[in-house]
């Protein structure tokens, strides 16, 4: 076996034990990642004007910090005052939807004349028992995982702002002597795309919750803000984002009042206007060209990620493609040279 | 002086600073010429020290060069289309195009003797020259001035070449 071929599986194997290691951290280092991406450019151009770095980091990083405190005190507290009644709300989810099944089916059977009762269907369906909020509201392991993640988030973005240049310098002093240049430009490459994308992904999600969280607001929605929000990241999900956007405004629809294709048809326009402009205005000026994959390609990676590892593995497959090829590209070019 | 020799009114006990020669060698090169200690310094800790053997290649002519070199110990020489066109010394600042474009190198290095090399990474200098514009522009101003009399170098050499065909 060559010897590049040794030190790269040994490398992979490094990252992936290292990775599989730090599952329960995936959080904090996802927002840890996120706030450098953020904030590096700022901490960057307070130092141009001569403010030392710990001060610098601490301006950049402070604002974020009590907003995501803030956000976070908030879930708890809706969480704490929601989760007991779920289960009731759940109940009255799926009489919502039993209701507006049978009403289809009803004009099936009138329009067609054929008798599907798939009212009976869902009726047979028990979702209380399966989402089963109780176990949910006992068990605090998950809990506890989560609130772990938050307070490590602080130290880790600030050491991530102050070391992560020294950390990536002695990496890279790794590299052996004839790979030193090829390993430097890889990852200059690498890191500019992926610093573009992400970047452009986090704006997207914030302008995308913005407008549908107004839109919501004029419509009457209960809770705008978290219907944005959750519209905000269904969008970062490439090509099914909008069929995965529709499922909260709908449920939250559904539990309430019931299905009223008015209604239906406010959510839709919201998100359209969303959609629309992200698509017309948000995608080609900030995301246009940084990934460069098929649409074919992607699609499919999108479904089957989101087979294997749900939203998360939706929302980051296309990076890490983006990653991989140019990983791939940029070794195989460097591996080609005399 | 070199490494091994210590002059009697030195402390025999104080530990040699092994960053001092790599900071001696950056401050004598026409980069950072009339650039104040301390931001050399500051660049200089940016640098990458690496150790070569006699007949190993620093860098081959057509790989993408992304960083330019100064000579800590030992000799270097430079080759295109296997001619050797220069032999370089301890303290020889080269390959600095690379700091400016994202270009195949124009030659080849070959170290002749046991040689470490400091290299200076462009994407570390222009990290560097984000944080510290000030300084950054006078480096910056180095490196044009340093390109242009190569420059000029060349166009002599080119044009001795051509009234030297004329005349023939």
């Amino acid at each position: 076996m060559k010897p590049w071929l040794t030190r790269m599986a040994v490398g992979a194997s490094i990252l992936a034990v290292t990775g599989y290691l730090l599952t329960p951290l995936w959080i904090a280092a996802l927002l840890c990642i996120l706030f450098y991406l953020l904030l590096e450019p700022i901490v960057a151009s307070l130092q141009a004007v001569g403010v030392r770095k710990d001060l610098a980091i601490a301006t950049a990083l402070l604002p974020p910090l009590i907003a995501l405190t803030y956000f976070a005190a908030h879930l708890a507290d809706v969480g704490r005052e929601y989760l007991p009644q779920l289960g009731a709300d759940i109940e009255q989810l799926q009489l919502g939807i039993t209701r507006t099944v049978a009403s289809f089916d009803i004009h099936l059977e009138s329009v067609l004349g054929v008798q599907l009762q798939l009212a009976n269907q869902v009726a047979a369906l028990d979702l209380r028992g399966w989402i089963q909020p109780e176990r949910l509201l006992a068990s605090t392991s998950w809990l506890a995982n989560v609130l772990l993640n938050l307070v490590l988030v602080p130290p880790l973005a600030w050491f991530f702002l102050r070391d992560y240049r020294s950390w990536r310098d002695q990496a890279l002093s790794t590299l052996p002597n004839h790979q030193f240049e090829l390993g430097w430009l890889m990852y200059h490459r690498v890191c500019n795309r992926l610093q573009a994308y992400l970047r452009g992904l986090v704006l997207q999600a914030l302008i995308l919750a913005s407008i549908t969280s107004v839109g919501f607001w004029l419509i009457g929605m209960p809770s705008p803000l978290l219907l944005g929000a959750l519209t905000g990241i269904a969008g970062l999900v490439p090509y099914l984002g909008p069929l995965l956007a529709m499922i909260a405004p709908v449920m939250v629809m559904i539990a309430g009042p019931g299905l009223d294709p008015g209604a239906l048809m406010e959510i839709i326009l919201v998100l359209a206007v969303g959609f629309g402009f992200d698509n017309a205005v948000v995608i080609p000026f900030l995301l246009a060209g940084s990934v460069n994959l098929h649409p074919a390609v992607a699609m499919v990676a999108v479904v089957v990620a989101g087979h294997v590892g749900g939203i998360t593995g939706m929302v980051l497959v296309i990076p890490l493609l983006g990653m991989l090829r140019i990983i791939v590209e940029t070794t195989y070019r460097g591996l080609q040279s005399p | 002086m070199s490494h091994s020799q210590r002059h009697l009114w030195e402390n025999p006990f104080r530990r040699k600073d092994p960053a001092s020669a790599t900071r001696e060698a950056w401050r004598n090169t026409p980069l950072l010429s009339d650039v104040p200690a301390s931001v050399c310094n500051k660049l200089v800790e940016r640098t990458h020290l690496r150790h070569y053997q006699p007949g190993e290649y620093l860098f081959r002519e057509g790989e993408a060069g992304v960083s330019a070199a100064v000579i800590i110990s030992g000799n270097i020489a430079i080759e295109s289309d296997e001619k050797r066109i220069a032999e370089l010394q301890p303290g020889d600042f080269f390959g600095e195009s690379a700091l400016l474009q994202d270009a195949p190198r124009s030659a080849s290095a070959i170290a002749l003797s046991e040689a470490t090399v400091s290299f200076l990474v462009r994407f570390q200098l222009e990290e560097f020259v984000r944080h510290r514009p000030g300084a950054g522009l006078e480096i910056m101003t180095n490196l044009a001035r340093l390109l242009v009399a190569r420059l000029h170098r060349g166009n002599r050499g080119s044009g001795k070449i051509i009234s030297e065909a004329t005349d023939q």
